[in-house]
């Protein structure tokens, strides 16, 4: 253990492979979020993940900024990944065009433990930008139809102009065997004839049964936290809830403290946790 | 792991054993600097030693007499600024397609940690624990210390901060160290004057003896008529007790901790904060660090930097919300991450007990205060 | 003639009852919800202490080792209108007024115990006497010029400038002539000898920010030094960068500057962190006739516009 070096070459943990951008489309109708299909230049550093997993997307001379894969797996190569414009590294991303080159590095971080659900019933809950690392695991599901049971997706945002993902909520997931997909807006416009309300009531209103399910949850933490009262009160144990945090992160790999929370790092140990997982941990996020 | 203080087992076992004069030391140093990088106590006048790099010149003198310097070695492993890759944009000629040139940083060459006290090189385990195992190894720390001989120097007088026996460490530990230097007059001497016995108890450290640099230093074969001496002298230095250490016993509060995250003696202790990084840097055991990027015109470094949890903006998230705002959040993170978390997550508490903390806290919040301090709460 | 520092241990001592009797008082009544002092730490040194009961004002203390200034934590205290008592000597009046004119504190909030001082030690060069020597000079007062604060050899406010009320017999004010031996000792070095003696200081410092996170005059709500957008500051601890972080430190406090010389005492590295800032108040005394530059007043010399300074001229560009 004390530094027997069995490496070659110059060291790599911390340094991204070159991607370039292949394309860059808006979700919203502000553009505050956008999702980037992001292509490495050498396709023999290509890797697989799982649903759930980041990677740490590089914009050169900015910083870097972990996202989560919001493509799945079954899709292969080039990821998409959709970034929300909060901050100094999302910003300078947003301003890129396809052809400009990023740095990428992951797969980090564990995943929806999906396996553990045969057929289950899945809910999915998310809100706004949380959809994304969701829509992952909802693709990947989707793509292994027959593992599981009835799938439900309850998604809400601001405005009609601000849901994400558009073609798989209108077009895609609704055509899928099995699947309802139940979108709502906290405030509607001229040509929203759907729901109106925030995701909690809605949530409640639809009252999934908790037999033999699970609640997949992601969104703002407020959302969060009144879609896990919903869920309790609808009989959901903590076992059957599985949500993702978010903290600042900078290595990634579980080295540099930033993301600690108790004896956990969300890079690695997360950020996938259920919520009998994060009763455990200090109230710190 | 218990190696020092009483009842302390038996030390691992010597590979080699040398004897070199005191007054040699610098001498062997600047041979050493030639070929590699030294990192030792630099004798700076009128203040405290720092632990720097030892150049091959006439300039830097050794410095064994201060029980410890204001900072630690860890920045031999982990430099204070690592450059981990250079990137270049550059537009390709005929297309105009933008094209990025990546250079990973190469590791350095060999690095020599010369005069570390036995607290110091058990540190540097610690360290291998977070950046040698898990779900990753930090392959720009391990390349380094691959490269690295650590020849620390046993503790001939121990003073009221040193508190390494409460973590089952000893003033004459080998933990973490190729070589141990113990002086042959004993402990008890302000510091060696005429010679040490240069016990080495790995492979490396061995060749580390070996080399043509120690051998023109001087260092020689101990004279037969010696050997007993030899042994009293280790077993001193390893049975040396510390003023603060034996205070306070052996601190075993990780359990203590479980229940007292909520605990109002959080607040009540960190009022006195600064919120500065100064305990986080002078510490041989901490490691967090931050990565930036720093450059212009298309051009620049990606570098990771020392970064401490008790800073503010330690844990700020893009769109302003900061987990832990308050001086009371930051400064329980820092003691039940060393006392609880690291031990939940390594076995062992992140602390060597070296006192830096306790003389570098302009404002007294220091770990063996917060340490003795849990063990009196209700939980 | 710089004055003198020296110890009354007598004075003092009636001076720490009377400050635990009104500390008490206050806390008792309610005046207060907590009251800033000191108390006894580690090993006999005094550490800032947040009484908020009159038990824990029986903890506090006025002796020779009450270095750590107090006002900075304030800035803690900001959220809510509850009262906050606070003990000052003359210095550690600086430092609130400094705060306190920087508008960063309501002094409706604050209950001020003023106690005057004729010399505190520095816990640095306590601790490293021998433990016989330190007790005498604890207990009998008797220390040599050299065991002092440095900020005491330049005092000239041995009574507090702000209080509620005084504990203690007052000090009788002498006249000092202002001297800045650590801005004359720069002065009398060639360009060469100045780079060396910085660039040893900034190979050492470690860019904790205890200096400016101690620093009464430092206390903007975001400061520059922390932000990323712009980056006035980079991570990389090199020199020019550490040049970068001392020269915009220095210069945003000059003229600010209250010369308690806390930064230099609490920086891990030893560093003279004061020679920067005694050579910046020594160009503000000669360059805008400022005779007290340290002593806070209501605009400072580089806040405000004045016709007669000595180089406006009436229709220049």
């Amino acid at each position: 253990m004390s530094g027997q070096c069995a490496c070659t070459g110059e060291p790599r943990l911390l340094v991204p492979d070159v991607g370039t951008i292949v394309d860059v489309r808006d979700e919203t109708a502000s553009g505050d979020v956008k999702t980037f299909r992001i292509a490495l230049d050498d396709p023999q550093a290509e890797w697989r993940h799982l649903p759930g997993q980041c990677a740490m997307v590089s914009v050169f001379g900015v910083g870097e900024a972990m996202i989560s894969i919001t493509s799945s797996p079954t899709r292969g190569w080039p990821l998409e990944f959709s970034v929300k414009r909060v901050g100094r590294v999302t910003g300078a991303l947003h301003d890129l065009h396809p052809g400009d080159k990023v740095g990428l590095r992951g797969p980090y971080g564990n995943h929806f433990p999906a396996e553990e659900w045969k057929d289950r019933r899945l809910v999915f809950i998310a809100g706004g930008i949380g959809l994304a690392p969701v829509r992952c695991l909802i693709d990947w599901c989707l793509a292994h139809r027959e593992d599981f049971g009835h799938i439900d997706i309850i998604y809400g945002a601001r405005s009609p102009g601000d849901l994400c993902f558009k073609t798989d909520l209108f077009d895609r997931w609704p055509r899928e065997k099995d699947t309802e997909v139940h979108l709502t807006v906290d405030e509607g416009d001229q040509e929203w004839t759907g729901p109106v309300g925030f995701v909690p009531p809605f949530l409640e209103e639809i009252g999934p049964s908790p037999e033999n399910a699970v609640a997949i949850t992601c969104g703002p933490p407020i959302m969060i936290k009144f879609v896990l009262q919903t869920l309790a009160r609808l009989g959901f144990t903590d076992d059957q809830i599985v949500t993702t945090l978010e903290l600042k992160m900078q290595c990634g790999v579980g080295k540099c403290g930033r993301c600690n929370i108790g004896e956990k790092y969300v890079c690695v140990d997360g950020p996938v946790f259920t919520l009998s997982e994060i009763r455990e941990l200090p109230d710190e996020f | 792991m218990g190696e020092g203080g009483k009842g302390m087992a038996p030390g691992p076992v010597p590979r080699t054993t040398k004897l070199v004069e005191a007054s040699g030391l610098d001498g062997w140093l600047r041979a050493v600097a030639r070929e590699a990088r030294v990192w030792a106590p630099v004798k700076v006048d009128g203040r405290p030693p720092l632990f720097r790099e030892f150049g091959a010149g006439e300039e830097d003198r050794l410095d064994l007499e201060a029980v410890r310097t204001v900072n630690s070695p860890k920045g031999a492993l982990l430099p204070q600024t690592e450059p981990l890759m250079t990137y270049a944009m550059t537009k390709d000629a005929e297309s105009g397609r933008p094209s990025l040139d990546l250079e990973r940083a190469a590791p350095g060459g060999p690095v020599v940690v010369f005069g570390a006290r036995p607290c110091d090189a058990a540190a540097f385990e610690l360290l291998d624990k977070v950046f040698l195992t898990g779900d990753f190894v930090d392959d720009h720390y391990q390349a380094r210390r691959a490269k690295t001989t650590v020849v620390a120097v046993a503790c001939p007088r121990p003073d009221e901060a040193c508190f390494c026996t409460s973590f089952g460490l000893s003033p004459g530990g080998t933990r973490g160290a190729d070589v141990v230097l113990y002086g042959r007059s004993g402990p008890g001497v302000p510091v060696e004057t005429v010679a040490y016995y240069a016990v080495a108890y790995t492979e490396r450290g061995e060749a580390f003896l070996a080399a043509p640099a120690a051998r023109a230093a001087g260092v020689a074969d101990v004279p037969e008529d010696e050997g007993r001496c030899l042994e009293e002298v280790v077993s001193a230095f390893r049975g040396l007790g510390t003023p603060l250490g034996d205070r306070l016993g052996r601190i075993d509060v990780a359990a203590r901790l479980d229940g007292l995250f909520d605990h109002p003696y959080w607040e009540k202790v960190s009022a006195r904060c600064l919120s500065c990084g100064a305990c986080t840097f002078i510490c041989p055991t901490c490691y967090c660090f931050g990565v930036a990027d720093c450059g212009a015109l298309g051009k620049g470094v990606r570098y990771r930097y020392w970064d401490a949890c008790k800073l503010p903006h330690f844990m700020l998230m893009a769109g302003g919300h900061n987990p832990r705002p308050a001086k009371s959040n930051r400064t329980r993170q820092r003691f039940m991450h060393k006392l609880n978390y690291y031990h939940h997550r390594y076995g062992e508490y992140q602390c060597v007990g070296c006192g830096r903390c306790v003389e570098s806290c302009p404002v007294g919040l220091h770990l063996p205060l917060v340490a003795g301090e849990v063990g009196g709460l209700e939980g | 003639m710089p004055r003198k520092p020296m110890l009354d241990i007598e004075r003092m001592r009636s001076a720490e009852e009377a400050l635990r009797r009104e500390a008490r008082r206050l806390l008792a009544d309610g005046v207060v919800s907590v009251f800033l002092g000191h108390e006894e730490g580690w090993d006999g040194l005094a550490v800032p202490s947040f009484a908020t009961s009159p038990e824990d004002a029986e903890k506090l203390v006025w002796n020779p080792l009450v270095a750590p200034h107090l006002a900075k934590y304030l800035l803690d205290r900001l959220a809510g209108d509850e009262k906050v008592g606070i003990v000052v000597n003359g210095c550690g009046s600086l430092a609130l007024e400094r705060i306190l004119k920087d508008r960063r504190f309501p002094r409706e909030r604050l209950y001020i115990v003023g106690i005057p001082c004729t010399g505190i030690l520095d816990p640095a060069r306590v601790a490293d006497l021998p433990p016989e020597r330190r007790r005498e000079v604890l207990e009998t007062g008797r220390a040599e010029a050299g065991l002092f604060l440095d900020r005491c050899s330049w005092c000239d406010v041995p009574n507090a400038v702000v209080s509620d009320i005084l504990v203690g017999e007052p000090v009788a004010e002498e006249p000092t002539v202002h001297e800045y031996p650590r801005a004359a000792r720069l002065e009398a070095m060639s360009l060469e000898e100045r780079f060396e003696h910085f660039k040893d200081l900034y190979e050492r410092c470690i860019r904790c920010f205890a200096c400016r996170n101690v620093c009464p005059a430092c206390s903007c709500r975001e400061c520059c030094l922390d932000q990323w957008e712009p980056l006035w500051l980079g991570r990389a601890t090199s020199v020019p960068e550490q040049q970068m972080f001392h020269f915009i430190r220095a210069f945003d406090v000059a003229g600010r500057c209250i010369r308690c010389g806390e930064c230099e005492r609490v920086c891990p590295m030893g560093l003279p962190l004061m020679d920067f800032n005694d050579k910046l108040l020594k160009d503000i005394a000669e360059l805008f006739g400022v005779e007290r530059p340290h002593v806070p007043t209501d605009v400072e010399p580089l806040g405000r516009f004045d016709p007669q300074d000595p180089d406006f001229e009436e229709g220049a560009e």
